[in-house]
C-alpha cells in the first residue's frame, strides 16, 4: 500500500479502556466503564455490534475468559486507530502491562523491586538485573499475528529496545562483578555488559521471531536513548546487535532528550530507516525546539523523521492548523517533505481515550491540510 | 577527632501505599485528602526513622513534591512550570521554572508545601533542600533573555526571602542542591558573576549544616570556585568524584560526602564507606563530615533506599566509635542558628 505524503502513525501505547481493565480484574463493570463502552460502541460500530455490551457482562463467557477479553481490547484499539484515520496502526499495546514491565517479565535474570517515580504521580515497576539475561520465549509474536490478521492498514510493531530496558533497570548482576570504587568508568562497563546481553540474548531472538511471523516494519522504542549523552555508542550498539542479519525494516523512537547529544553517533544505527522523535513538547511560539531537526540536514542524513506533533502530556487538543504548521516547518527544515511522518510525541496512554481521539483527529486533519498546502 | 554525621540530602522514595493512593487520586477514585493524610503519616514515619538512625537533621522525605522546583514554582509570583524535561541523566522528569517577572514570595511559602513533622524527641532540627542559584539559572527557561548571572541573582534573592520563614519553621539545615555546578560548571568569565549572585546567601547559609550539595558530576574541576561560595558545608558526589584524587578541601567547611549511589539498588558495602571516609578525613582534616546520599534517593524504591540508609547510619556509628582522627588543623565552629522542629 502506498502511503500519502506526511503519513500518519501512532507511536505506541494507548490508554486501556475501562471495561478491559475492570474485566481483566474480574470486576463487575462500573457505571463509568459501561458508559465508556456505550459511547465507543456508537462511535465505532464496526468493532462493536448490538449485543456486545451484554457480551461483556460478568456472566458472559467473554468477560470470564481473559484471552478473549484481551483479543477484544486489542481489536478495539486497532479499530480505534484505524477509525481515527491513521495510515499505520497497531493495537495500542492493549495486551502489554506497559513497555518495560511486559518484556522484562518474559526474561530471566531480573527481579522486580517496586515502583519508582517517573514524574509527578506517574510511576513504573522497576526491576534489578540479578543474574545473566535470558529469554523465556520470544514475545509479542501472538499479539502481532492477531493484529496482522485483523488490520486493514499497514502495521508497525513497537518493541522496547535493549538500551532502554537496561537503563530502566538497576544493574546489580553485572555491577557486582566489578568490586572497588564503582565510578563512572566501572558503571559504564557494567552497563555495556547488560545492554549487549539484552540485545543479543533477548531482543534479537524476539525480533527474529517477529520477522519470521511476517512483521516487516518494527519500531525499536528507545525513550531512554538520550538519557546519557556519552552513551550514544551503546544505544547504537544495542540497535545494531538487536537487528543484525534480520530481514525487514527497522525504525527507532527516542523522546524527551537533548537530540544534539546523540549526533552524529546516532547515524551509525545503519539499519534504522526512520527516527520518530518528540517535538510538540518542546515547541513554543518561537519554535526553538524545532531547530534540532536541522541536525539531520546538517549531517546530510536522508532518513525519514517521524515528527512528534501532538503533546502527550497535555489535555489541550492541538488544532489542525497547528499540526499543519509543524509538519510544513519540519519539511522546510529537512528540505524534503517526503521524509516527514506525522505522529504523537510518544504513546498517548497518558491521555483519556476521548482526548487521544480528538488529538489523533487533529493529527490526521493537520496532515491532510499540509498535503493540500504542498499540492 | 572529626565528628561524622549523616543525613538525607534530598527527597526519599514514596512508599508503595503512597504510590497507590496518589495514582487513585489522579484517576479521581480517591479524594486528595486521602493522599494528604498519607503524606503526613509517611513523613512522620520517615522522620522517626531519621531520628532512630541518629541523623543530624530530620526531613520527612519531602514526599509531596513532584520535583525540586515545583514547590518553589507554586509559591513564587511570576514563576511557572515549563515542559516536561529530563532530570539530568536519569529516567525522572521535572518541569523547569519559567521566569516572567520579578520573583516574589507567595504568602504560604514553601514550608507550607510539606506536612508539619511530629517533634523529634532527640531535638533534631529540620533539614530542607532547595535548588541552588546556578542550577536554577541553568535549568530555567529564560524567554526574557536575562542571562545566567541575573537569573542566579534573582534566585539567590528569592531564597533569601524564604529563609526567614524556613528558620521560623524549625529548619536548621538548608542545603542548596547544585548539580549544575558540576555537570555544567560556569566558565571562567561567569565565575565572578556567580560569586556576586550568591552574595545575598552569605547571611542565610550560617548554620553548620547549611551549604551547597553538588551531585551527578565530578567536583574536582570546580573545587576552587565551590570553596569560595557561601555556606559552612560543601557536599561532593563520591560516585563521580574519585576519592583518591581529592587532595584538598576548604578550611572551615563541613565536608559533605555523597557516599550512597541512588542509581543502583545494590546497597553500599560498609567497609568500603568506612575506609574511604577515614582516608579522606586523615588527608583533608575537616572538623566535621556529613555523609549522605550522593543525590536524592527517590530514584530507588523505599525498601532499597532504607537499606542504604541503614548502611549510612552504621558507617557514621563505626567512624565515630573508632575515633576518626583529623589532623590538628581545625576550623572554628560557628554558632548554629537552629530551631527545634515544631508543629
Amino acid at each position: 500500500m502506498t502511503l500519502p505524503l506526511f503519513p500518519t502513525q501512532e507511536v505506541g501505547s494507548l490508554r486501556k479502556p475501562l471495561w478491559l481493565v475492570e474485566g481483566l480484574r474480574g470486576q463487575t463493570l462500573s457505571r463509568a466503564a459501561k458508559e465508556e463502552l456505550r459511547r465507543w460502541t456508537r462511535a465505532l460500530p464496526t468493532v462493536f455490534q448490538e449485543g456486545d455490551l451484554a457480551g461483556l457482562s460478568p456472566e458472559s463467557p467473554v468477560s470470564r475468559d481473559p484471552q478473549r477479553l484481551r483479543d477484544r481490547g486489542a481489536l478495539f484499539l486497532l479499530r480505534y486507530l484505524e477509525a481515527a484515520g491513521l495510515d499505520r496502526v497497531y493495537d495500542g499495546e492493549a495486551r502489554r502491562v506497559e513497555m518495560y514491565e511486559y518484556p522484562i517479565r518474559q526474561m530471566e535474570g531480573f527481579r522486580f523491586l517496586g515502583h519508582v517515580r517517573s514524574f509527578d504521580n506517574k510511576y513504573y515497576l522497576k526491576a534489578a538485573s540479578v543474574g545473566p539475561v535470558g529469554l523465556k520465549a520470544p514475545y509479542h509474536v501472538d499479539e502481532f499475528r492477531f493484529v496482522k490478521e485483523h488490520a486493514h492498514r499497514p502495521v508497525k510493531v513497537p518493541v522496547t529496545g535493549a538500551y532502554t530496558l537496561a537503563d530502566w533497570s538497576w544493574n546489580e548482576h553485572y555491577l557486582k562483578r566489578r568490586p572497588g570504587w564503582r565510578g563512572p568508568r566501572v558503571r559504564r562497563a557494567a552497563q555495556r555488559d547488560l545492554v549487549v546481553a539484552l540485545a543479543r540474548d533477548a531482543l534479537r531472538p524476539t525480533l527474529k521471531a517477529l520477522t519470521d511471523a511476517g512483521a516487516d516494519l518494527l519500531q525499536i522504542d528507545e525513550p531512554a536513548g538520550g538519557t546519557h549523552p556519552g552513551e550514544t555508542d551503546l544505544l547504537v550498539e544495542a540497535f545494531n546487535e538487536s537487528t543484525r542479519g534480520l530481514p525487514g525494516r527497522f525504525v527507532m523512537h527516542v523522546c524527551y532528550s537533548d537530540y544534539r547529544s546523540l549526533f552524529p553517533g546516532l547515524l551509525e544505527a545503519r539499519r534504522c530507516s526512520q527516527f520518530l522523535l518528540e517535538f510538540a513538547n518542546r515547541d513554543s511560539p518561537e519554535h526553538p525546539g524545532f531547530e534540532d531537526l536541522k541536525l539531520f540536514a546538517e549531517h546530510n542524513d536522508g532518513r525519514e523523521v517521524g515528527v512528534g506533533v501532538l503533546d502527550v502530556h497535555q489535555d489541550r487538543v492541538e488544532t489542525a492548523p497547528e499540526v499543519e504548521d509543524r509538519l510544513l516547518r519540519a519539511a522546510r527544515i529537512l528540505k524534503d517533505p517526503t521524509k516527514v511522518y506525522a505522529n504523537p510525541d510518544c504513546g498517548l496512554r497518558t491521555r483519556s481515550l476521548d482526548v487521544a481521539w480528538a488529538k489523533l483527529g487533529a493529527l490526521v486533519e493537520g496532515a491532510r491540510r499540509a498535503r493540500k498546502a504542498l499540492a | 577527632m572529626t565528628e561524622v554525621l549523616a543525613g538525607l540530602t534530598g527527597p526519599f522514595p514514596r512508599s508503595e501505599a503512597l504510590v497507590e493512593v496518589t495514582r487513585r487520586v489522579d484517576r479521581g477514585l480517591e479524594p486528595p485528602a486521602s493522599a494528604e493524610r498519607l503524606y503526613r503519616s509517611e513523613a512522620d514515619r520517615i522522620a522517626r526513622r531519621e531520628a532512630e538512625l541518629k541523623f543530624a537533621f530530620v526531613t520527612g522525605g519531602f514526599l509531596p513534591w513532584p520535583d525540586l522546583f515545583r514547590p518553589w514554582i507554586e509559591q513564587t509570583e511570576n514563576l511557572d512550570a515549563g515542559p516536561l524535561s529530563r532530570w539530568f541523566q536519569t529516567n525522572t522528569f521535572y518541569r523547569p521554572p519559567r521566569v516572567s517577572g520579578p520573583l516574589t514570595r507567595r504568602p504560604r511559602g514553601v514550608l507550607g508545601t510539606l506536612p508539619p513533622l511530629d517533634p523529634d524527641p532527640g531535638g533534631r532540627p529540620r533539614g530542607w533542600v532547595a535548588p541552588g542559584p546556578w542550577t536554577f539559572a541553568r535549568l530555567c527557561e529564560d524567554p526574557g533573555g536575562k542571562g545566567t548571572e541575573r537569573l542566579s541573582r534573582l534566585w539567590a534573592d528569592r531564597l533569601a526571602q524564604e529563609a526567614t520563614a524556613l528558620r521560623a519553621g524549625g529548619v536548621g539545615s538548608l542545603l542548596l542542591l547544585e548539580p549544575s555546578l558540576v555537570t555544567d560548571p560556569p566558565g571562567p568569565a561567569e565565575r565572578e558573576g556567580l560569586r556576586r549572585a550568591y552574595r545575598p546567601l552569605e547571611r542565610v547559609l550560617t548554620g553548620p549544616e547549611d551549604g551547597i550539595w553538588t551531585f551527578f558530576g565530578d567536583a574536582l574541576p570546580v573545587l576552587p570556585l565551590l570553596s569560595r561560595l557561601p555556606g559552612n558545608l560543601l557536599g561532593l558526589d563520591l560516585t563521580e568524584t574519585e576519592p583518591r584524587r581529592l587532595k584538598a578541601f576548604p578550611r572551615g567547611k563541613t565536608l559533605g560526602l555523597g557516599v550512597l549511589d541512588p542509581r543502583t539498588s545494590l546497597p553500599e558495602e560498609l567497609p568500603e564507606i568506612v575506609s574511604t571516609v577515614r582516608a579522606l578525613v586523615r588527608r583533608l582534616s575537616p572538623s566535621r563530615v556529613l555523609m549522605g546520599p550522593a543525590a536524592s534517593l527517590d530514584l530507588l524504591t523505599g525498601e532499597a533506599a532504607d537499606k542504604k540508609l541503614t548502611v549510612l547510619a552504621r558507617a557514621a556509628e563505626v567512624l565515630n566509635a573508632s575515633g576518626t582522627r583529623a589532623s590538628p588543623r581545625r576550623a572554628p565552629r560557628r554558632a548554629p542558628a537552629v530551631r527545634r522542629v515544631r508543629r
